[in-house]
This record gives structure tokens, C-alpha cells and sequence, in this order.
């Protein structure tokens, strides 16, 4: 996979279907939480919601770089296509 | 010597922000927003914060039962407790970092020792704030950190009697103490955003919050932390009793935990010197500006009859500098003439650097002691080829 963009797409699906599941995670830390010895499924739901939070952010990072998002586009695309790292002839 | 190093920290800091800028588009560079990401883990504390303060009760029988209660049986209390812990170690971490950032950098030189001196007194206050809180859990370890905050203060010649009054209520621990503490606790960090405001009073476009991507990061980071290293209290304090050995944060205590080792007097007096140090910083510039050539151009002055309103100098000027009003006079000028709004230079904020006249596309702007016909004269003679090395 050469193509940076292909990478950054692949990455974006996946960690959308990891957002998913840490989704899942958070209801299922809702449902089984309560307080006392329960009370670890709220940390756990807990977690998810951090993780999910952090997956965003990692997605937004990487719509960045495709150029999808961001201030800069013009800059995002020369990133994108080596300009800043290929010598001046 | 100083001057060297800071040279060499210069270097090393750019150095760095190259290194990050090949991961990170360079809009998203972490480094960039260290004030940003400072104020984030404050929102978070702030917003965490209230939700704890509902469920408190700042008494000697009531405040260690009043967090456990908090954490067990409050749906999502320790986790509220725990963003409240890591994001107040966040904020720190990322305080330190902003100020070696801007430190190294020289971002508090002329009119920016505004923002640095504010800054430094909200360090402290954020330490303090920091401190109060290990306290207010009401466990062992809060005890030994009263106690040792408690020896700190009454170590200190003529007032140290006083303040350690002040901060327990009396001699020794009682029913008062906790409230007092609860309100050093609050109150300086209310104080946080009023000097927050003077931080960002003199500096203009300043990065008051992170980009979105590192908000949910970073919020992210902080929750996850929340779960997987849940905040727990230890045995509750028993005031009076032979206080046991108690480990303290090295890095988050640092000065408590040294006040173990050396005689408390000479932490404080360390930690004077240093915010002492601290506070001089802006004015021990680097270069003296003699050395650097620099002579006193005079503050901008606005040529009325050119100015057209357009606000470029008032969007540019990095020191809030220009105001606009409304023009009570047309301009001389035909751009000039229909204009609506006048710039005005205030002379107390203005340091005399000429972005504004580099702003200005109608020669309205001119620094009386460097007019734009000196400098374009100085710039063509530099760029004159001599006479010899013509073909």
C-alpha cells in the first residue's frame, strides 16, 4: 500500500468499526453497572467512552491528512502528495 | 552562560517542533497549544469539580464517607472522581510545559511579560489549588499533606503562626479546618479565571483552546485513565493519631515531599527564590537593547487623511494596540473620503514595532522616528550593487 491516501481511508473504516464496538461497550457498561461490587461496569463503561472519544479524534486526525477536513487544504494535499519531502531540483 | 543555554534550549525547542511537524500537519501540532490544552484540563476540573462539590461534606465525620459514597454508589462518581484527578495532572504537566515552551522561546519579551507574570501566578495558584485537594479527601495521605503544608507555613519568620492558623483554623485540626480547606480550594481556582483574563488581555489572536482533534484526545486520555487507574481513598484520617509513613507523589508533591527530607523553611524559601526568578525573567532580555541596535522609532501615528477605515492595522497589530471609531471627519484622501471608521493607536499598549505600517496599503500609519522614506531608502542602498562589481 503506497498510496498514503488508500492508508488513511483503510484507517478511517477501521477505526470507525472500533468506534463501534466501543460503543457497544459503553451500553453494555450502562446496563450491567450499579453501585457496590457492580459498580466496575460503570469503569468499564467508562473506558469505552474514553476510547470511542480518542478513536474520534485519531478519524479527525486522519480526515486532516486526506485533505476531507481542516483549514489548510492546500497544505493537506502537498502532504499528501510528497511535496514537503521530496527535494527541491 | 544564560545567554547560551537559552540559545541552546532555543534550538533544541525548534528542533523538536520540526521533528513533530513530520507526524502531525502543522496546524495540529501539539506544542502549539500547550495555553490551549492547559485551559481544557481546567474546563474539565471546573466542570468535574461542581459534580464532586454536590456530594461533599467538608467535615471531619463526613468527608472521607462523602467521596467513598461518591465513588461507589454514585453512578459514574469514580469516574467523575478520577477525571477530576488525572485531568488536574494534566493541567499541571501541561502548565510546565507551556511555560518551558514560551520560556525557551522568548515569548515574554517587551510587552509580553503581561502574559508571563500572570502565568506565573497562576502556577502558583494552580500548585496550591493542587495541594488542597489531596487534602479535602480526608484519607491518611491527606493528613500528611495538611500536616507537612501546616509545618511549611508556621516555618516562616513573624507570619508563619498566622497563616498556619488561617489555613487550619486554630492550633491544631478541627471541625473548621475542612471548610477552610474546601474554600482555598475553590476560591483560588475561581481566581484562575480572572487571571486567566489578564493573560490573554495584552496578546492578540492568543490559542485559548486546542483543535478538535486534540480535545478528544485528550479528554479521551483522561477519561480512559479514570477507568483503567480508578482514584481511590485510603483509611480514613484519624487527626491525633501516630500518622503513618505515607508515600507522596514525587513529581505532583514535589515540594511537600522534600519538605520530609529538608527542613521545611528551606523549601520555602527555595520555592521563593524561584518564583522570585520566575518574575524577573522578562526583564533580564538576552541581548541588552543597545547591543541589538535597536533605537526608539516612537509610537505608530495615524496620518488622519489617509486613513480609510479598512481595520487591516487593528486586525494585524499583535498588542491590541489600534482601536477603530467611528470617524467624526472624511478623509482628505478620495479612498479616504467615505469612510466610516478611524483607527486610533493607543500609545501605553503600542511597542513601536511597525507591523502596522507593513499592514497599511494607504500610507496612513508612519513611525515618526523611522518614516517609510528612510527605510526604503536605507533597503535600496543595501541592495545598490557597488560601483566596482557592475559588468
Amino acid at each position: 500500500m503506497a498510496d498514503p491516501q488508500s492508508r488513511y481511508v483503510i484507517g478511517v473504516y477501521a477505526l470507525g468499526v472500533l468506534g463501534l464496538i466501543f460503543a457497544v461497550v459503553i451500553v453494555l457498561g450502562e446496563a450491567l453497572g450499579g453501585p457496590g461490587p457492580r459498580r466496575v461496569y460503570w469503569l468499564v463503561g467508562g473506558a469505552g467512552l474514553g476510547l470511542i472519544l480518542m478513536v474520534y479524534g485519531f478519524i479527525l486526525l486522519l480526515l486532516r491528512k486526506l485533505a476531507i477536513a481542516g483549514p489548510r487544504r492546500a497544505e493537506a494535499e502537498d502532504d499528501l502528495r510528497g511535496r514537503w519531502t521530496k527535494p527541491v531540483p | 552562560m544564560y545567554r547560551r543555554v537559552m540559545t541552546a534550549l532555543l534550538q533544541a525547542t525548534l528542533r523538536l517542533d520540526v521533528a513533530i511537524n513530520r507526524i502531525y500537519p502543522t496546524d495540529l501540532n501539539p506544542l502549539y497549544y500547550t495555553g490551549g490544552l492547559t485551559n481544557l484540563f481546567l474546563f474539565i476540573l471546573v466542570v468535574s469539580g461542581i459534580f464532586i462539590f454536590l456530594y461533599y461534606v467538608p467535615s471531619l465525620a463526613g468527608a472521607h464517607a462523602s467521596i467513598v459514597y461518591l465513588t461507589d454508589q454514585v453512578p459514574y462518581g469514580g469516574l467523575i472522581r478520577g477525571i477530576h484527578r488525572y485531568s488536574g495532572d494534566a493541567f499541571f504537566v501541561a502548565a510546565l510545559l507551556h511555560l518551558f515552551r514560551n520560556w525557551f522561546t522568548d515569548r515574554y519579551l517587551i510587552s509580553r511579560d503581561s502574559p508571563w507574570i500572570s502565568g506565573m501566578f497562576m502556577l502558583l495558584f494552580g500548585g496550591f489549588v493542587g495541594i488542597t485537594g489531596y487534602i479535602l479527601v480526608w484519607d491518611e495521605r491527606g493528613l500528611a499533606v495538611l500536616a507537612i503544608l501546616d509545618r511549611m507555613l508556621r516555618s516562616m519568620p513573624a507570619i508563619g503562626g498566622v497563616l498556619g492558623d488561617l489555613l487550619i483554623g486554630g492550633t491544631g485540626v478541627g471541625e473548621g479546618t475542612l471548610p477552610r480547606i474546601l474554600l482555598l480550594h475553590v476560591g483560588p481556582a475561581s481566581l484562575l479565571y480572572a487571571l486567566l483574563w489578564w493573560h490573554y488581555v495584552r496578546l492578540r489572536h492568543p490559542k485559548v483552546w486546542p483543535p478538535a482533534t486534540w480535545v478528544l484526545m485528550s479528554l479521551g486520555l483522561v477519561i480512559l485513565l479514570a477507568a483503567v487507574i480508578p482514584a481511590v481513598s485510603g483509611t480514613p484520617a484519624a487527626p491525633g493519631a501516630r500518622p503513618a509513613s505515607i508515600p507522596l507523589d514525587v513529581f505532583f508533591l514535589f515540594p511537600l515531599w522534600l519538605a520530609t527530607i529538608v527542613p521545611p523553611f528551606l523549601v520555602v524559601l527555595l520555592i521563593a527564590v524561584l518564583f522570585v526568578l520566575g518574575f524577573v525573567i522578562p526583564y533580564v532580555s538576552r541581548e541588552p537593547l543597545q547591543e541589538m541596535g535597536v533605537r526608539h522609532p516612537g509610537v505608530a501615528q495615524v496620518i488622519d487623511g489617509n486613513c480609510t477605515g479598512c481595520e487591516l492595522c487593528y486586525y494585524d497589530c499583535p498588542y491590541n494596540a489600534i482601536i477603530m471609531v467611528p470617524s467624526p471627519y472624511p478623509g482628505l484622501s478620495r479612498a479616504a473620503a467615505s469612510r466610516k471608521l478611524l483607527a486610533v493607536v493607543l500609545d501605553s499598549r503600542c511597542v513601536e514595532c511597525g507591523i502596522c505600517i507593513g499592514a497599511c496599503p494607504f500610507e496612513a500609519l508612519e513611525l515618526p522616528g523611522l518614516l517609510e522614506t528612510e527605510v526604503m531608502g536605507r533597503a535600496t542602498e543595501a541592495i545598490r550593487v557597488p560601483e566596482a562589481a557592475r559588468v
